[in-house]
């Protein structure tokens, strides 16, 4: 891949998330148009005489900007904290379902349901329980030196397992009044539900971890060197991959506490950024925020609108990224054969 | 005199690897490191570079104890070139030469104008200014050592470690890189190289290191390997060696008798 210097990737990308996001408004069952939106947006800074129904300005802000909110939210964490899994494991095959991030905190956010615990605690147990996965595989996969890319993933697949294992049990003893079907419902993976609480719950661990991000943008790009040359370089490789393994944890987390566990978005995005900006951090981690949160707010609007009663995001992104994946395996045996 | 590395020892759990290695590198000089597999040349190196701590002994670095340095210090006194592998991620050339500037800036600090000047200097000085553009894992082995050769330079250390420069380089490359090595040697850098081959060893190097089983057996020029009998003893084949006037220039040639 080349460097692309020749456009201005992250403006047209900031564009497109624009355009993204005004679009979403208008589709639906209470479409809001671009003007009418614009108006009932800027009626609360500006002095704008209402020409709108009291329904109109209820739809924007009561159920579609939070909505929109937290998919973009949403999609911008996995997509970046897809990108920075595959940038400190030097492997751009994997994401944080992959590793095992998504169905760890899967498990802790459940174990929270199962506890009946308050609201605040289901990101921070699937942080836990996330951040154990993604360790777990680590360790197995150093254990397998002479072929990391395969411990790695297969690590990956057997502790996803186990913690699917743990969910389903959590399953069998949850209560089948009460507590299995909030369980069942929150795993689909699903924003219908997403409310201003939930965009509240989001931000600031999303917060928290994109802005060190941005800061080590360039640093990160010397992370995923070999070990030897990044230490050589004087990078502390222990204490950086260490802060990177939390905030994209954090970030996988706090999207699964939201929205349950939403596959293939922290796979399939990185790839296109690249593909559009090339492989600098600077470029790839502002790209891949934006159009994470694009794209999950099409995938969004499109779960939403299309039937009359909502599929949940999760079937979609799996639609859209299984075929991809398998793409990107026949891609690498061509390239690693050529 | 650059670097002081004095009665280092390094064992792995009980097998002894190194012991009691001491020798200096200065400016100007290239060093060759020969040796067996598993006689400890990665091992030497690991121990400068600060990725292994030697269980006794010291190496200094203009006087100061490199067991004292910070990562970074360490890094903007000596830097590592390793032996040439594709990239997971194909960076461009511009971008590989500018991570050298890391041991220069701060963690949250990007790289600017001047960090961007100094690197297109280390490309024009190793004449590769035109692959500015290109992805390293779009260039040849050889054209690719050099990129990593300007990211050291773009580090500023004054101490070069080459592992196996030219491991997997064709013949031309093999001579371009060590071509470039004696340039850089002539601008004062101090450089150290490890090698498979004793001929490539007497034709570049000022001095040459040779390790046998844990132990330096052999520290001084290469004109005292002529009367063969040590590299003989280190391979247990007997060799030819000669010293040869090209026409140009006079190198020493090491084949098998």
């Amino acid at each position: 891949m080349q460097r692309t210097d020749k456009y201005p990737v992250i403006p047209i990308l900031l564009i497109l998330y624009l355009l993204v996001f005004v679009l979403s408004f208008s589709i639906g069952r209470f479409p809001v148009g671009p003007v009418e939106l614009v108006k009932i947006l800027f009626s609360r800074i500006l002095p704008i005489e209402p020409d709108w129904s009291a329904q109109a300005e209820s739809v924007v802000f009561n159920i579609r900007l939070p909505r929109i909110i937290a998919s973009s939210l949403i999609g911008a964490g996995l997509s970046l904290s897809g990108l920075i899994f595959q940038m400190i494991f030097r492997n751009p095959m994997v994401s944080p379902d992959v590793l095992g991030a998504s169905t760890g905190a899967g498990f802790g956010a459940s174990l929270a349901l199962l506890w009946a615990l308050p609201s605040f605690s289901i990101p921070l147990f699937a942080f836990i329980t996330g951040i154990l996965a993604v360790l777990l595989v680590w360790a197995i996969a150093s254990r397998v030196p002479s072929n990391q890319v395969l411990g790695l993933i297969l690590g990956g697949i057997m502790i996803s397992s186990l913690f699917q294992s743990g969910t389903s049990f959590i399953k069998l003893v949850a209560d089948p009044e009460d507590e299995l079907p909030a369980i069942t419902y929150f795993l689909m993976g699903s924003l219908s539900g997403a409310g201003m609480d939930e965009v509240k719950l989001l931000l600031p661990p999303m917060i928290i971890s994109i802005i060190p991000m941005l800061m080590l943008s360039w640093r990160m790009n010397i992370l995923s060197l070999p070990e030897e040359e990044a230490l050589s370089l004087g990078v502390n490789t222990k204490v950086l991959r260490g802060i990177a393994i939390i905030a994209a944890t954090l970030m996988t987390a706090s999207t699964v506490a939201v929205a349950g566990v939403i596959g293939w978005v922290g796979l399939v995005i990185p790839h296109i950024t690249r593909m559009l900006t090339g492989t600098d951090g600077r470029k790839t981690i502002p790209s891949s925020l934006i159009l994470g949160a694009a794209f999950l707010t099409i995938v969004d609007t499109v779960s939403r609108s299309v039937t009359y009663s909502e599929i949940p995001i999760g079937i979609l992104t799996s639609f859209i990224g299984a075929p991809f994946f398998l793409y990107l395996i026949v891609k690498e045996g061509k390239n690693n054969a050529a | 005199m650059l670097l002081e590395a004095s009665s280092l020892s390094f064992s792995y759990g009980r097998r002894k690897v190194l012991e009691d290695i001491s020798f200096t590198l200065s400016e100007g000089t290239s060093t060759a490191i020969l040796g067996r597999n598993g006689s400890g040349k990665t091992t030497l190196m690991r121990l400068l570079l600060g990725f292994l701590k030697a269980e006794s002994g010291t190496i200094r670095i203009d006087g100061k104890d490199t067991s004292l340095m910070t990562n970074r210090e360490r890094a903007s006194a000596i830097a590592y070139i390793p032996q040439t592998t594709s990239n997971v991620y194909s960076y461009s050339v511009l971008d590989t030469v500018m991570m050298g500037r890391a041991p220069s800036l701060t963690v949250f600090q990007h790289p600017g104008k001047k960090d961007e000047e100094k690197a297109e200097e280390a490309l024009e000085m190793l004449g590769i200014e035109k692959l500015r553009a290109r992805s390293v894992n779009a260039i040849s082995g050889g054209e690719r050592q050099l990129v990593l050769i300007a990211r050291a330079l773009t580090q500023d250390a004054k101490i070069l470690l080459l592992d196996e420069p030219t491991a997997s380089l064709d013949y031309s490359n093999q001579l371009l890189v060590m071509e470039t090595a004696e340039k850089l040697r002539e601008k004062g850098y101090a450089l150290l190289f490890s090698t498979h081959s004793p001929e490539q060893a007497l034709m570049n190097a000022t001095n040459i290191l040779i390790l046998k089983e844990t132990e330096l057996i052999f520290n001084g020029n290469p004109e005292n390997l002529l009367s063969g009998e040590i590299l003989e003893d280190l391979y247990s084949r007997k060799l030819c060696i000669r010293k040869i006037d090209t026409g140009a220039t006079e190198r020493i040639v090491c084949i098998p008798e």
